[in-house]
C-alpha cells in the first residue's frame, strides 16, 4: 500500500462555481419569463377569439333575423335602444326579441323559452339598436360590445370587442 | 482531465443561440399573426357594413348612389355619402361608386389600414353589383313634362308655344320621334324645339325631318335628334299648323334613343 496513492480529482473553483449558478439562475428566469409571457397570450388570445368567435355568431343570427324580418317593432324609426323586437314571417317565432339580461344576449322567440346567443364566459357590456330613417327604408344599425367574464380577475383576461353592423330588412 | 475544446464550446453556445433565436422567432410571429387575424376580421366586419349600407342607401332611391368615392357618415339615424374617407379607429373606409349602365353600378367597399409591425398598408376589398330593377331607368322616366306656360300664337292662332321638357336625371337624353294627335282637322307644318341654346327646326314640311309635306293628326315624325344634357330643358318653341288649332284638344307620344315613351297628356291650348 505504501506508495500507491489515489489519483487527486481536482474540484471547481468559487469562480467556476458561481459562473454556473449565474447561468443557471438567468437562464432559469428567462425560461420562466417566457413561459409566463407565452401562457398569458396564450390566455389572451384564446378570450379574445372566444369573444370574435361570439360577436361573430351573435352578429350572424341578428343579421339573418333582422332581413328576413317583416317589420321592426321596437326600437320606433329614428330611434334607439337596448332591445330589439321584430315581426317574423312564422308566426311561432312572432315577434323575435333580443335583449341583454345578466350580461347575456337573450332571444325570445314568440312564446318560447329564451335561450341565450351567447356563452357563459363573455359578457356583453353594450348592445344597442338603431332603426334608421326613412321609414321606408327599414334597416338597423347594431352595436355589440363584449368582454370576457374574468372571475379572478386576470390581466390576461381583460380583453373585449367591439361590433358594430348594419342590416336592410329584405322586405 | 480533458475538458471542452473551443470549437465545442463554439458549436453548443451557437446550436443553443439558434434554438432560442428560433423559438423567439415562432413565439412573435404567433403574436403578430394573431393580431393581423383580429385586424383582417374587423376590416371584413366593416367592408361589409359598407356593402350592406349600399343596399340600404339604394332602397332609399337610385339616385343616392352617386359615382365616386365616397366616404360614410352617420348621423340622425340615417346613413349618407360624404367627400371625405371616413375614419373607423385604425381603419379607413371608401364607397367607390361606379355606373355600369343606367341600371346598374358597381359598389367597392374598400377598408385598409395601417400594419404598424411591417409598415405595409394592408386592404380588404369587397365587390357587389346592384340593380334598379324596381324603377329601372329609362330616358323616358327621366323626363318631366311641364305645360304650364303652353300658349297659343301665330297671327291666325295657328302656333302651340311653351311645352317644357325637362332632363330629371342625371345622364343625356335624346328624343327620337314624336307622334302627335290633335282633333280638328288642320294639318302640322312646322316643330321647332329649344335645347342647348338653339332654337332648331326639327321637322318641317320641306324638311329636315321625315315625313315630308303637311302631316295630319297622328304620324309619327322622325325628327332632327334632340339631345337634352343632365339636367337640361327642351322647349317645344313653335308647332305651326295649317290653320286655327286654339280650341282643339292635342296630345302627343314622345319617343327616346333608348326606345323609352312618354306621353304629353291631353291638353287644350
Amino acid at each position: 500500500m505504501i506508495g500507491k496513492t489515489t489519483p487527486r480529482v481536482r474540484g471547481m473553483t468559487l469562480l467556476e462555481v458561481l459562473l454556473v449558478v449565474g447561468l443557471v439562475t438567468i437562464l432559469g428566469f428567462v425560461a420562466i419569463e417566457f413561459t409566463r409571457t407565452m401562457l398569458e397570450f396564450q390566455a389572451r388570445t384564446q378570450a379574445s377569439q372566444e369573444l370574435e368567435a361570439n360577436g361573430r355568431i351573435a352578429l350572424e343570427f341578428l343579421k339573418r333575423t333582422i332581413r328576413s324580418s317583416t317589420a321592426i317593432r321596437i326600437p320606433a324609426s329614428g330611434a334607439s335602444g337596448a332591445i330589439i323586437e321584430l315581426d317574423v314571417l312564422d308566426a311561432a317565432h312572432s315577434p323575435t326579441r333580443i335583449q341583454v339580461q345578466n350580461d347575456t344576449l337573450l332571444v325570445t322567440e314568440g312564446a318560447l323559452s329564451p335561450w341565450a346567443l351567447t356563452n357563459s364566459r363573455v359578457k356583453v357590456r353594450t348592445f344597442a339598436s338603431t332603426a334608421l330613417l326613412p321609414a321606408s327604408t327599414p334597416a338597423v344599425l347594431l352595436t355589440l360590445s363584449l368582454g370576457h367574464t374574468n372571475p379572478e380577475n386576470l390581466h390576461a383576461l381583460s380583453v373585449s370587442e367591439n361590433f358594430a353592423q348594419t342590416v336592410r330588412l329584405a322586405h | 482531465m480533458r475538458g471542452f475544446s473551443l470549437l465545442e464550446v463554439l458549436l453548443a453556445v451557437g446550436l443553443f443561440a439558434a434554438i432560442a433565436a428560433l423559438s423567439g422567432t415562432l413565439s412573435v410571429e404567433q403574436t403578430t399573426s394573431g393580431l393581423l387575424s383580429r385586424e383582417r376580421a374587423g376590416a371584413l366586419r366593416l367592408a361589409r357594413e359598407g356593402l350592406e349600407v349600399s343596399r340600404y342607401l339604394k332602397d332609399s332611391g337610385w339616385g343616392m348612389l352617386p359615382s365616386g368615392t365616397h366616404g360614410l357618415s352617420f348621423a340622425n339615424a340615417q346613413w349618407g355619402l360624404v367627400l371625405a374617407p371616413e375614419q373607423r379607429g385604425i381603419y379607413t373606409r371608401t364607397l367607390e361608386i361606379t355606373d355600369i349602365d343606367p341600371n346598374r353600378k358597381l359598389i367597392r367597399s374598400r377598408v385598409t389600414w395601417a400594419d404598424p409591425r411591417s409598415a405595409v398598408s394592408r386592404q380588404t376589398l369587397l365587390e357587389i353589383q346592384l340593380s334598379n330593377w324596381k324603377t329601372p331607368f329609362t330616358q323616358a322616366t327621366a323626363v318631366a313634362i311641364d305645360l304650364s306656360a303652353v300658349s297659343i300664337g301665330g297671327n291666325g292662332q295657328n302656333e302651340v308655344r311653351g311645352i317644357t321638357l325637362q332632363n330629371t336625371s342625371s345622364q343625356a337624353v335624346t328624343l327620337t320621334f314624336t307622334q302627335w294627335t290633335w282633333n280638328n282637322t288642320k294639318e302640322l307644318e312646322r316643330l321647332r324645339i329649344e335645347h342647348e341654346g338653339n332654337n332648331q327646326i326639327v321637322w318641317d314640311e320641306d324638311g329636315p325631318g321625315t315625313p315630308q309635306d303637311e302631316q295630319p293628326s297622328g304620324v309619327t315624325l322622325n325628327i332632327v335628334d334632340v339631345q337634352i344634357p343632365a339636367g337640361g330643358v327642351a322647349t317645344v318653341t313653335q308647332m305651326r299648323f295649317s290653320g286655327k288649332i286654339a280650341g282643339a284638344q292635342l296630345s302627343a307620344v314622345l319617343t327616346f334613343a333608348d326606345g323609352s315613351q312618354k306621353i304629353i297628356p291631353m291638353l287644350s291650348p
